[in-house]
C-alpha cells in the first residue's frame, strides 16, 4: 500500500502541479524509496527542476536534529501507568484514612 | 529567519516522542497499540479523587454526543476526552485555510513545526480545561488543586499516547481509536450491562437489553407479556435496539468498500484508473453533524426552564418532562422537528416531522462534506482521496474518448464529496428510525475510525479521515 499511495501521489503530483505534501511518512525507508521514485518519474517526465528527493531527505535529517526532550513510548507508557496507580493510590489510602476517622471517632 | 528562531526556540520546550529507527513489525505495532488501549480505557474508568460523586441519575447528558464523540466520561480522570488533540488539530487546519497561518511547503522543517505548534497548543487546551474546572466550581480548596491537577495530567497523557500512535507506533490515529473504542464500549455496555436501574412504583430493570430479555423470561409466568416488554420497552435499551445494531454494523462495513472509477489521462495518450472512494467523505459529515446538531438543543431547553412563557422560547422548543420517564424531551418548536422520530410508526402519525428531519440531515450533512473537501484541497490533501489502481498502472492504455484530464480530477472528486455526504446523511437517518445503540452516527462514526487499518492506509489518515 506503500508504493501504491507515493506511486499516485507522484503521478497526480507531477500531473496535476499539486503541492507536495508537508509532511513524510514516519518511516524512513519508506520515506527514501517515496524519494527515489518521485526522482526517477520526474526525470522520466522531463522536468529537471523538481527536487522531491532532496527535500526528504533534508527533512528527515531536520526531524532528527530537533531540539527538546526526546521521549521514548515506552518512557510515555510508563508515566501514564504511573499516573492511573497514583490515583488510584489515593482512592485506596482516602477510603483507609475516612474508615480510620470514624473509628477513633466511634470509639 | 527571525520569526522561524523565536518559534523554534518556544517550541523546543514541549518534548516530543522521538521517531522509529527502523520499520516497526505489525505484531510490535499491535503491542503498542493495546497498552495505549488499556491505559485509556482505564483512565476512562478511573475517578477523579476528590470529587463528589453525585448518585446516577436517569435523566440523560444533553451533551451524550459530546460525550460519544470526544470520548470523555463524566467524573473520570478522562473528563475531557480527546478535546486535547481535536481542538488543535481543527484549529490548525481552518487556521491554513483561512490563510492565518501560510504553510511553506518548500521549507523542510514545516512538517516539524506544525507537529511542535499542534503540541504546544494541545497543552494549552489542556491547561484551559483544568481552569474550566477551578472557574465552575466556584471556591478553592484542597481538593480544587488536586482535581486540576488530575485533569491536567490526563489531558497531557492523552496528548502523548496520542502522539506514540502518530508518530508510527501504533495502528490508528489517536482520535480515530479513542472515539472507536468509547463507540464499542458504550454498545456492549447497552447491550450486556448488568446495572439495574430503580424506578419508584416499578421493580428495578436491567439495563442491558440480553440481560433484561432472559430475566424477564426467568421471573415472569406470563412469556407474552415478557417478551413484549423485552421487545418493546422505551425507557432502556430493547432487544430491537439490539437486532437493528447488529444489522446496521454489517451495512455501515458494507457501504466502506464503494468507489467511483475515474479514467484519467496521465501522461500523453496514455491513461489509468483512479478510485475515489466514498468511505473518505464520511468521517467529517458524520463528526460535524453531530457536534452541531445539540447547541440548539441545550440553547433550547435552557431557555425553556427559565422563560417558558415567552413566545419566541415557545416557538424554538417546548419541552415536557412527564410521561417520558423522567426525560426531558421536545415536544414543539423547531427542536422538535429537528429531532429524530422515536420509532418507524411516527413517521405515519407526523410526516411534516419526518419530512423537515429528513431534509435537514441530508442538506447539512452534503453541506458539511463539501466544506470539509475544500479545507482538505487547499491544504493539499487532495492526493489522499484519489487512490491510484496499482495493477492498471503497469498496463496503461492508449486514451479512451471517455477518459479526462488531470485537471478534471478536483471537479469529479467535489461530485463525489456530494455524494457521499448525501449517503451519509442516508444511513444516518436510517439507523436513527430503527432505534440502533449509540445511534447510526455513532456506529458509522465507529465503523469509519476503523476502517483505514482494514483498507491499509493506517499511516495515512488522521482525523476527519484525512
Amino acid at each position: 500500500m506503500a508504493r501504491s499511495s507515493s506511486q499516485s501521489q507522484s503521478s497526480v503530483g507531477a500531473s496535476a502541479g499539486a503541492a507536495r505534501p508537508a509532511t513524510v511518512g514516519p518511516r524512513g525507508t519508506a520515506a527514501a524509496a517515496a524519494g527515489m521514485r518521485r526522482r526517477r518519474a520526474s526525470t522520466a517526465g522531463g522536468s529537471g527542476g523538481f527536487s522531491g528527493g532532496g527535500g526528504s531527505n533534508m527533512l528527515r535529517f531536520y526531524t532528527d536534529e530537533a531540539p527538546g526532550l526526546r521521549l521514548s513510548p515506552t518512557m510515555v507508557l510508563v508515566m501514564s501507568l504511573c499516573f492511573i496507580g497514583f490515583v488510584t493510590a489515593l482512592h485506596v489510602f482516602g477510603k483507609l484514612y475516612r474508615s480510620r476517622t470514624a473509628a477513633s471517632a466511634s470509639a | 529567519m527571525s520569526n522561524r528562531s523565536k518559534f523554534w526556540r518556544l517550541a523546543a520546550l514541549v518534548p516530543e516522542v522521538q521517531c522509529p529507527d527502523q520499520p516497526i513489525s505489525p505484531r510490535q505495532k499491535f503491542k503498542y497499540t493495546a497498552i495505549v488501549l488499556f491505559i485509556f480505557v482505564t483512565a476512562s474508568q478511573v475517578l477523579l479523587y476528590g470529587i463528589q460523586h453525585q448518585p446516577r441519575t436517569i435523566e440523560p447528558d444533553p451533551l451524550h454526543w459530546l460525550h460519544l464523540i470526544l470520548a470523555s466520561s463524566r467524573s473520570t480522570l478522562l473528563s475531557h476526552g480527546i478535546v486535547a488533540i481535536l481542538v488543535p488539530e481543527v484549529l490548525v487546519k481552518i487556521w491554513v485555510y483561512l490563510k492565518i497561518i501560510t504553510l511553506d511547503t518548500s521549507a523542510p522543517e514545516t512538517g516539524v513545526l506544525m507537529n511542535r505548534a499542534q503540541r504546544l497548543l494541545g497543552i494549552l487546551v489542556a491547561i484551559l480545561g483544568a481552569v474550566n474546572f477551578y472557574v465552575r466550581s466556584q471556591h478553592f480548596t484542597v481538593n480544587t488543586v488536586l482535581i486540576m491537577l488530575q485533569i491536567l495530567c490526563s489531558d497531557i497523557i492523552v496528548i502523548y499516547l496520542d502522539d506514540v500512535l502518530r508518530k508510527g507506533y501504533g495502528l490508528l490515529s489517536g482520535i480515530s481509536l479513542f472515539t472507536a473504542t468509547n463507540i464499542c464500549v458504550n454498545i456492549l455496555w447497552k447491550a450486556f450491562s448488568p446495572m439495574s436501574v430503580m424506578y419508584p412504583e416499578q421493580s428495578p430493570e436491567f439495563e442491558g437489553a440480553v440481560i433484561a430479555w432472559v430475566h424477564l423470561l426467568m421471573t415472569r409466568t406470563d412469556k407474552l407479556s415478557a417478551m413484549s416488554k423485552a421487545f418493546y420497552r422505551q425507557n432502556l435499551p430493547n432487544i430491537i435496539n439490539f437486532l437493528a445494531t447488529c444489522l446496521f454494523v454489517p451495512l455501515a462495513i458494507f457501504f466502506q468498500g464503494f468507489y467511483i472509477v475515474l479514467p484519467v489521462r496521465t501522461r500523453r495518450n496514455f491513461q489509468a484508473y483512479c478510485h475515489i472512494k466514498l468511505s473518505h467523505f464520511l468521517y467529517g459529515p458524520v463528526v460535524l453533524h453531530r457536534l452541531l446538531l445539540p447547541l440548539p438543543y441545550v440553547a433550547s431547553k435552557v431557555l425553556y426552564k427559565k422563560y417558558s412563557g415567552n413566545t419566541l422560547v415557545n416557538l424554538l422548543g417546548k419541552w415536557d418532562g412527564l410521561n417520558h420517564f423522567g426525560q426531558s424531551i421536545p415536544v414543539g418548536g423547531i427542536v422538535y422537528y429537528l429531532r429524530t422520530p422515536p420509532i418507524l410508526a411516527d413517521l405515519h402519525r407526523d410526516p411534516f416531522h419526518a419530512f423537515i428531519y429528513v431534509a435537514f440531515v441530508l442538506i447539512s450533512c452534503v453541506f458539511i462534506s463539501m466544506g470539509l473537501m475544500v479545507c482538505a484541497s487547499s491544504k493539499g490533501v487532495f492526493n489522499g482521496f484519489v487512490v491510484l489502481n496499482m495493477q492498471e498502472e503497469r498496463r496503461l492504455r492508449l486514451a479512451q474518448p471517455d477518459s479526462i484530464h488531470a485537471n478534471e480530477i478536483r471537479r469529479h472528486v467535489m461530485r463525489a464529496a456530494c455524494v457521499g455526504g448525501f449517503c451519509a446523511g442516508v444511513l444516518i437517518i436510517f439507523a436513527d428510525l430503527i432505534g440502533v445503540f449509540c445511534s447510526g452516527t455513532g456506529i458509522m462514526l465507529a465503523v469509519t475510525a476503523s476502517y483505514p487499518y482494514v483498507d491499509g492506509r493506517a499511516s495515512e489518515v488522521g482525523s476527519f479521515g484525512f
